[in-house]
């Protein structure tokens, strides 16, 4: 397994066995649609055609139009197999290990709109993991800055996203914040300015001490120091477990 | 709740000193009845033993002197003091390792409180530590280490606090609360902390769950575990770099603080924060990698990443 996935090798064996002509015709979307359905619930089917491994990009936009666009951008590509939604989807590409982000990367960087793109990467047959993956990781994502995310960008709200019973007693914790706006803004522009205090007092156009009481007033409510980095990192992943949408993905 | 233990003593053993006095049948069998009632009480409302103690000897030094007075059998009054004493301190102290064993192993016997605290003591020997807990309330010892205090998390924590204090030197505590039939998931969750405590080199004090959900969630992610690692592995080729994390996360990421620390230029740190996001992809000026960074170094030192 490990020499046929090295990347240098598998990308041979790629250029080797992959044959578009095999693929149904980028005209005929709904077949195409119907294997990446396929691929991505993780039954092989044994299609000829298709690659070893894939990139798995989850995409969702602000609307329409900018998800469309992404649609746009892979339509003439023979390789990419798409399963779509209305402001989301999933993008397969066939992709060597370690690959992937860069894959998404160079889309994402094609594109005007505002898109949110989860990738994962997965040999042909554990395509279901990679898919719920990056699922979540879009989860994650829809709360951040537009751009591409990987696993290893939000590992902290992934784990807890993926434990309930911590997701749930983080979001207790939190919900004292939660509930009083200027706090919860505060420290939103604090985790958003990366813990720096004159740049979040800036954002929310307060006034530095004031922006250290309310810091201190979330320290009182959770047991948690904001400028702690561990701290903020607990406090950022109760705010996921609190409030974290559910993005519009295709079944 | 406060009451008065002389006087709740000296009522409910009245009886059993007067039987004794007469010399009537069955006062041993009353005596254990009474003693087990009262007992059961006292540990209920949380009343520190140094203060039982005090309270039985004046009790029966009261009773005694009073039964003599009237004639009574002074042999037959000796036996029933001390039967008295011996069966509430029983249950009073739980020196039933019995009980703390069955609580773990998932039974709840008669006489077991509505909830446990179950305590790990990593630093000190359990028997000093039961001792010091002891001054302050019930607690029972299982055969394993584990402590279980029949008090809520909330009351546990403060009180581990001062009991640490009282022990002095490094100690830790880990704690969480179950109602009597889920003692084991307590304990077991106690043994997770305590790993995680110990395995990432934390520094002595109190914990709880909430004090390690993010290292918790990871180790039973297996998909974040395998990612954790392949961050991580990269920069554990290189120790600098590893102590370059560690000094910054301790000087709660501010560079300047962790440049005095580690004895070199502003420069050089910047350099090697540069390399360290080239290496990893997390970036240690933003204080949720660094956190996470942190974390996977201490994990992959203990071998917790698989």
């Amino acid at each position: 397994m490990t020499t046929v996935l090295d990347s240098r090798l598998l990308t041979d064996v790629l250029r080797d066995i992959l044959s578009p002509f095999d693929l149904p015709p980028v005209e005929d979307v709904a077949t195409r649609r119907q294997l990446a359905r396929t691929l991505l619930s993780g039954r092989d089917n044994g299609f000829e055609g298709l690659a070893l491994a894939y990139a798995v990009i989850a995409f969702c936009a602000s609307t329409e139009d900018d998800a469309a666009e992404v649609l746009k951008l892979v339509r003439d590509n023979d390789e990419a197999l798409v399963l779509d939604g209305a402001r989301g989807g999933y993008v397969l590409l066939p992709c060597a290990q370690d690959q992937h982000a860069g894959l998404a990367r160079e889309l994402h960087g094609r594109l005007g709109g505002e898109v949110w793109m989860a990738v994962a990467w997965a040999p042909r047959r554990d395509l279901a993991t990679a898919r719920a993956t990056a699922g979540d990781v879009l989860r994650i994502a829809a709360g951040r800055a537009p751009g591409v995310y990987e696993l290893r960008s939000v590992l902290a709200d992934f784990a807890v996203l993926r434990q309930p019973h911590v997701a749930e007693r983080l979001a207790r914790m939190i919900e004292p914040v939660v509930a009083q706006q200027p706090l919860l803004d505060a420290l939103r522009a604090f985790i958003a300015e990366d813990g720096n205090r004159a740049a979040a007092a800036r954002r929310l156009d307060i006034h530095r001490s004031t922006l250290d009481h309310r810091l201190r007033l979330v320290e009182r409510l959770t047991g948690c120091r904001p400028t702690s980095p561990r701290a903020l990192l607990t406090l950022s992943v109760a705010l996921t477990a609190h409030s974290c949408p559910e993005v519009p993905l295709p079944h | 709740m406060l009451f008065d233990v002389g006087r709740l003593l000296h009522e409910e053993f009245l009886a059993v000193y007067r039987a004794a006095a007469a010399d009537a049948d069955g006062w041993e069998h009353a005596a254990e009845t009474v003693a087990h009632r009262v007992g059961a009480r006292l540990v209920a409302a949380k009343i520190p033993v140094a203060q039982v103690v005090v309270a039985l000897r004046s009790t029966d030094r009261l009773l005694t002197e009073t039964m003599l007075d009237d004639g009574g059998d002074a042999r037959a009054l000796a036996a029933a003091g001390t039967a008295l004493a011996a069966e509430l301190m029983s249950v009073f102290c739980a020196d039933d390792d019995g009980l703390a064993d069955a609580l773990l192993a998932g039974d709840t016997p008669d006489g077991a409180a509505p909830f446990y605290t179950v305590v790990s003591v990593r630093g000190a020997v359990a028997d000093r530590a039961v001792n010091a807990f002891r001054r302050h309330g019930p607690v029972l010892l299982a055969a394993s280490g584990h402590l279980l205090l029949p008090v809520a998390e909330a009351v546990a924590l403060p009180l581990c606090g001062d009991v640490r204090e009282e022990l002095g030197g490094e100690v830790w505590f880990c704690l969480a609360e179950r109602p009597a039939a889920r003692v084991p998931l307590a304990r077991k969750e106690v043994d997770e902390i305590d790993a995680l405590v110990a395995s990432l080199g934390r520094s002595p004090g109190v914990y709880r769950i909430d004090d390690m959900l993010f290292e918790s969630a990871v180790t039973r992610t297996p998909e974040v575990r395998d990612e954790l690692g392949k961050v991580v592995a990269p920069l554990l080729a290189n120790p600098v770099l590893v102590e370059t994390v560690l000094a910054l996360l301790e000087a709660d990421g501010n560079r300047a603080e962790a440049v005095k620390k580690l004895f070199i230029h502003r420069s050089t740190i910047d350099y090697r924060l540069d390399q360290i996001e080239h290496l990893t992809g997390l970036s240690p000026v933003n204080p949720r990698d660094l956190a996470v960074l942190g974390t996977a170094i201490a994990m992959s030192r203990t071998n917790s990443l698989g």
